[in-house]
């Protein structure tokens, strides 16, 4: 029972780290129009930017966390600016195909600047914890503190402040968003730049019990992807739902199969999702009109 | 006659360049160009006319090269060998497609990168394949007792099949088959709407561009004599689609200019170590942001100035 317990909350810190990936997705997808194929790659530039703070400056990470979430919110809005303001009246795809190429470059970048090699991101205790015979490390909780924190965060941002209300308007109409007066490009920017951070957030948290590499993105991005669709695409609610849903089924699945099969159990859900319930577990029948 | 001028200067670099350089360098980077560009044409099928997205390409390109590579090892002649991996990998593309193409946008792009995660990952973890090393010494192909073991006559082979997949889809293009997977691509409800059997059409685009990745595959494994499960990844596939957008995305002939021309680069830029992955990435960039036609555009422009 405790085993059980102890997984759970493995399940649980791997879990949140996806839904603040799924939920950087999601404020793209909805804001934007925009499938973000470079999301992991924020994450891995955010993880990377937390180490430059924390490590090489040698800043503690209470202040390290906050000149990292900074530098990535800059940019985030620096990338929107120069790689998709140009761009955003364009098709679906050639935009998809930009954030492709926005994948390749902060993948490379990150490999000419840091190498290949693995590094290692101190965590912020290695204490442990032990309650009624489970020992649970306290950076494990911290990763599911800081992540309901963004979450609360976010959600204080989109229904109280004027910037997010307006974001919020240009995600449901565009056209009538700018009508009433939204300059719809710096909305744009603005959500580019809250996914960067959102990205970095979950990159200084999770790299501590993973290692810090340029390549660690990539399949992040693809399980953010899996939580976000898992929990319905463009939902707020689904992405975190979707997220620790994954982490959870994951970390069970991994321990009933062999761990060489272990990515294949979340791009089996991927594929069964979109194929039984596509618009997610929480998602409602989207009819489309011509 | 603009276009004619382009295609007859095209054909005739093709046909005689790698024999006047005569430089065996030269000759393995068009042999290795040429099977791109057959991978490439097929995805401008699909992705250029027919308006769908598939980051899973490598991996049909490569379950080919396995298929093709174990049979032949296993004593069977090469022709026989080549033909089933191909036909057999249209199969399983057809299956895919019929399972995977119920989605579209988004969703597409996702599916197409689980299902090649999974075909390599199955590869990965098999014992025929070689596992995570590679399949070695896969036999050269002979036909009719010629062996071909690479070098020119390997190239001339190759672009045969290449003339041969760029008639048929030139044929398919100017089809009403073609005009209906470009309603698809403009606008698939109002498609649909015209009673333009969109699902079939778009299971037949994948099925085709399926084929053409698998047939290149074979080329290429025999060719090099090994393949391994690295071939089938996500970035590989991202590469067939840098070819198709840098070259000009919805033409058969940018898809041979962006093929080419990335291969080259590519062998060029490795001088350079790392940069010839942030190369790819830049020139993508750039492409979309200031020449969202691709280089064949940019030729166009040039040929028609000259015209005038």
């Amino acid at each position: 029972m405790t085993e059980i317990f102890q997984q759970l909350l493995y399940g649980l810190s791997v879990g949140s780290t996806y839904a603040l990936i799924a939920l950087g997705i999601t404020l793209v997808y909805r804001g934007m129009d925009l499938i973000n194929f470079a999301q992991g790659e924020l994450f891995m530039a955010g993880a990377f930017l937390g180490y430059v703070f924390h490590v090489d400056m040698g800043l503690s990470i209470w202040l390290a966390l906050p000149c990292a979430m900074a530098s990535a919110l800059a940019f985030g809005a620096l990338l929107e600016r120069v790689f998709l303001r140009r761009i955003e009246n364009a098709s679906p795809l050639t935009l998809f195909m930009m954030t492709v190429a926005l994948f390749i470059l902060l993948r490379s970048v990150a490999q000419l600047i840091f190498g290949s090699s693995a590094y290692r991101f101190p965590p912020v205790s290695e204490s442990v914890v032990r309650v009624a015979q489970m020992q649970i490390s306290v950076q494990h909780l911290l990763v599911i503190g800081v992540s309901l924190l963004m979450m609360a965060a976010l959600y204080w941002l989109f229904t109280k402040t004027s910037i997010g209300l307006s974001a919020r308007a240009v995600a449901q109409d565009k056209t009538t968003a700018r009508m009433m007066g939204i300059n719809v490009s710096r909305i744009n920017a603005f959500t580019y730049a809250l996914s960067a951070l959102l990205g970095t957030v979950a990159g200084i948290v999770y790299a501590p019990i993973a290692v810090l590499s340029f390549d660690m993105g990539n399949l992040i991005m693809l399980k953010g992807f899996t939580a976000a669709l898992l929990g319905g695409l463009g939902l707020v609610s689904g992405a975190v739902f979707g997220g620790y849903l994954l982490g959870i089924i994951e970390q069970f699945g991994t321990l009933a199969l062999s761990s060489a099969y272990k990515d294949m159990v979340s791009f089996s859900i991927l594929l069964l999702v979109i194929l039984l319930k596509p618009n997610g577990l929480l998602g409602k029948k989207v009819v489309k009109k011509v | 006659m603009k276009h004619k001028l382009l295609s007859g200067a095209a054909i005739t670099f093709l046909l005689t360049a790698p024999a006047l350089l005569n430089d065996p360098f030269i000759t393995h980077l068009s042999i290795r160009a040429a099977t791109y560009a057959i991978v490439v044409m097929g995805l401008t099928l699909f992705v250029g006319y027919t308006g769908q997205i598939s980051l899973g390409h490598a991996a049909f390109f490569g379950l080919a090269a396995y298929i093709s590579g174990i049979l032949s090892k296993l004593g069977v002649p090469y022709a026989l060998a080549a033909l089933s991996a191909t036909v057999a990998t249209g199969v399983v593309g057809a299956l895919v497609g019929l399972v995977v193409l119920r989605t579209s946008g988004h969703y597409l792009a996702l599916a197409s990168i689980a299902v090649a995660i999974i075909i390599q990952t199955l590869i990965k973890n098999a014992e025929i394949t070689g596992g995570p090393s590679g399949l070695t010494a896969i036999p050269s192909p002979g036909i009719f007792g010629f062996e071909l073991a690479g070098g020119l006559d390997y190239y001339y082979y190759v672009l045969a099949f290449l003339a041969l997949g760029l008639l048929i889809l030139h044929r398919i293009v100017g089809s009403r088959t073609g005009d209906a997977m470009q309603a698809i691509a403009n606008n698939e409800l109002a498609a649909q709407s015209l009673g333009i059997p969109v699902f079939r059409y778009k299971v037949m685009s994948f099925t085709i561009s399926v084929l053409f990745a698998a047939l290149a595959g074979t080329l290429l494994g025999h060719y090099d004599g090994f393949v391994d499960p690295d071939r089938l990844g996500t970035n590989s596939s991202i590469l067939f689609l840098i070819m198709a957008f840098v070259g000009g995305i919805g033409s058969l002939p940018g898809a041979l200019l962006g093929a080419f021309s990335l291969t080259i680069m590519e062998e060029y830029a490795q001088e350079f170590g790392q940069y010839n992955v942030l190369a790819y990435g830049l020139m993508l960039a750039l492409v979309i942001l200031f020449m969202p036609k691709g280089l064949i555009a940019l030729v166009q422009r040039v040929l028609g100035r000259e015209g005038k």
